[in-house]
């Protein structure tokens, strides 16, 4: 007969809740007595059912027989429902009719969207309304969310989620063992994920895949999906060939993860492999490799670096039409940002260094020469900060180019031979990092702006000087 | 051997592997995980296998280093002594003892208890298994001390046994 205090010792130990100490003394006991080591070894195995059990609510999906009693079932019971559905939709058309009551939607863990380039939209749940999508915006899950020509960065739960152009996805809360755990539904294009404890688990026609503390891209496309590990590593697991869907739709904003009919056989991938994956195949062997990831610096901020003649020269070629007129020279240094008004002396000011996808721009001042924008491809950003209500201000001189329209977020947006132009920071605009004001050209021949100035209203930083012999305009 | 079924035999030993890995971490994702990267390892050495050789305690050394790596790069020990659960790992861990079937029979029957229990105590596991609250934090929780919480989740384990026998007894076949 073991001791009672011996048996909840096991327990504990089992729990692993019991001091090193403790826990030396109990192995010494159980090593003298093998009644003890089988109360603990049952224990053990109970422990790990428990788990099991509370790690699994719902039934396991490949159950063959049983699934498909039950799938027959479902049916049934959803084609009765469908017409009691109908039947009291229809009775209910006049006045005094039963309000419906619509469960909340599943939020993920602060899902928001912290940067966006070029066009980008969602549409909340099964709705077919399109939004285009602003920096800020709070996505759901359930909500769909596509990037045509653009791109976008989605901060949740601490992992932060690189969306790269030609991509449709919907987000997800996945039922997994210890909560809800962000899914993304990756119907088609890439997205690239630095996972700070959140573990965003991907799931395409393919397969599912699961991080485990780490960086990775996923990317779907001609009928497979290549997942590329940069740092830690991911379970990857292929589709059955029966799983026709990239996500059972039941309820579309969750996702039960055993639910998913999943092959038996997982394929580690490590940092430095890749995988290909296609379903109803075992996923490919990993093998080193890496997947071009440009696009997802180009998504983050510009890491601060020293303007300079040479750094200018560099990025742009001494031969480019961006610098001409502004007459570069290597030798310059310290060129910073002015005050609104002509820089003195040899100062020179730059801003918007910055690159869009193929679209370079760049906007230059010096107190001689003319400010330039210019841009290789159609669209010029302007980004600031604004940090007190103001009015943002540009002047610009479009040369060759038969229309412009300016895009303000949420404030205008409009086509127009622009050239002085003054628009009102929307409140909640006012103390964000970036405020975006894209300006594209309508219309060819090839776009140079020569931008007379940038000003921003009661606001320290612009850039700008007036073209030679001519005062830069100011905005009051 | 046939590719199919040295996946078969790892296959078999997946779950007493699992049983292994849990005595030696103690947490059922590290577990999982462990377990996932040796069964990976073994199939990526499977040109390596020869029939004679004891291929449980084979994955089990795989399972063991994929943990001391682990513990080593947390810098941590640790809790089992590695020695006493290598010792006795073909006794606690045979793969007899974690049949596909039995298992199966098993956890079932202990669905069914849980949902016998009462509402405090299956909160309890709940709250310890599934959401991973140390006996402190329950204790500090639910305002008693450790001691009641150790004594309480033996009571429940107790009584979740003696249910999972006398179903099993009762159930047919």
């Amino acid at each position: 007969m073991i001791d009672p205090s011996t048996l909840i010792r096991i327990v504990a130990g089992v729990d692993g809740e019991l001091s090193p100490e403790e826990l030396r003394r109990l192995e010494q006991e159980m090593a003298d007595d093998p009644e003890l080591r089988r109360v603990f070894s049952d224990m053990l195995r109970q422990r790990l059912m428990l788990s099991e059990l509370m790690a699994a609510p719902a039934p396991a999906a490949a159950d063959g027989a049983r699934r498909r009693r039950l799938m027959v079932l479902l049916a049934a019971a959803a084609a009765l429902l469908l017409v009691l559905g109908v039947s009291i939709f229809l009775a209910g058309r006049g006045p005094g009719r039963a309000q419906v009551v619509r469960k909340p939607p599943v939020e993920l863990p602060a899902a928001r969207l912290t940067r966006i380039r070029g066009e980008v939209r969602y549409a909340r749940g099964e709705t077919q309304t399109w939004t285009e999508a602003t920096e800020g915006a709070r996505l759901r899950a359930g909500d769909r969310f596509e990037t045509r020509l653009g791109a976008a960065v989605l901060e949740m739960g601490g992992a932060r989620i690189f969306v790269n152009r030609s991509t449709r996805l919907r987000l997800l809360a996945a039922a997994g063992s210890s909560g809800d755990v962000p899914l993304l539904n990756l119907a088609v294009g890439e997205v690239y994920i630095r996972d700070a404890g959140a573990r965003v688990h991907v799931e395409t026609a393919d397969g599912l895949f699961s991080p485990v503390g780490t960086r990775f891209d996923v990317k779907r496309s001609q009928g497979a999906t290549l997942v590329a590990v940069e740092e830690g590593s991911v379970y990857a697991r292929a589709k059955t060939g029966k799983a026709a869907r990239a996500s059972p739709p039941r309820r579309p904003s969750r996702v039960n993860l055993e639910r998913i009919e999943l092959m038996e056989k997982a394929v580690r991938i490590a940092a430095g492999q890749l995988s290909r994956v296609a379903r109803g195949a075992a996923p490919g062997a990993p093998a080193p490799g890496h997947v071009p990831l440009a696009w997802v610096r180009r998504l983050e901020p510009a890491p601060a670096r020293p303007i300079t003649g040479e750094t200018l020269l560099a990025d742009f070629g001494a031969g480019d039409r961006s610098l001409r007129g502004s007459r570069v020279k290597a030798s310059w240094t310290n060129l910073r940002f002015t005050k609104t008004g002509a820089a003195p002396g040899k100062k020179f000011a730059a801003r918007a260094n910055q690159y869009l996808g193929q679209h370079a721009q760049v906007m230059v001042a010096h107190e001689d020469s003319i400010l330039h924008i210019a841009s290789r491809g159609m669209t010029l950003r302007v980004r600031c900060r604004v940090d007190r209500k103001a009015q943002l201000g540009l002047y610009l001189v479009p040369q060759g180019i038969s229309e412009l329209e300016m895009i303000f977020p949420r404030a205008q947006s409009a086509v127009g031979q622009w050239q002085n132009v003054l628009f009102d920071v929307p409140d909640d605009l006012v103390g964000r990092d970036i405020v975006d004001i894209t300006v594209r050209a309508v219309a060819a021949p090839p776009p140079v702006f020569l931008v007379d100035e940038i000003a921003i209203q009661n606001h320290a930083v612009s850039a700008g000087t007036g073209a030679a012999g001519r005062k830069g305009a100011e905005y009051e | 051997m046939e590719a199919r079924e040295y996946e078969k035999l790892l296959h078999t030993h997946r779950r007493s592997l699992l049983g292994y890995a849990f005595a030696t971490c103690r947490n059922f994702h590290t577990a999982e995980d462990m377990v996932q990267e040796a069964l990976t390892i073994a199939w990526a050495k499977r040109s390596h296998y020869f029939p004679e050789a004891d291929f449980g305690s084979w994955l089990r050394a795989i399972v063991r280093n994929v943990w001391l790596r682990q513990v080593r790069s947390e810098s941590r020990r640790p809790d089992l002594s590695c020695e006493f659960i290598e010792q006795y790992a073909d006794e606690m861990f045979a793969p007899a003892q974690y049949e596909e079937s039995p298992w199966q029979e098993e956890k079932t029957a202990l669905a069914q208890c849980i949902r016998k229990l009462e509402a405090r105590d299956r909160r309890l596991i709940d709250m310890h298994i599934h959401q991973g609250y140390s006996y402190s934090r329950l204790s500090q929780r639910l305002g008693r001390t450790v001691n009641w919480v150790k004594v309480r989740m033996f009571r429940i384990r107790q009584a979740l046994g003696t249910c999972v026998k006398k179903t099993l007894e009762i159930s047919p076949g």
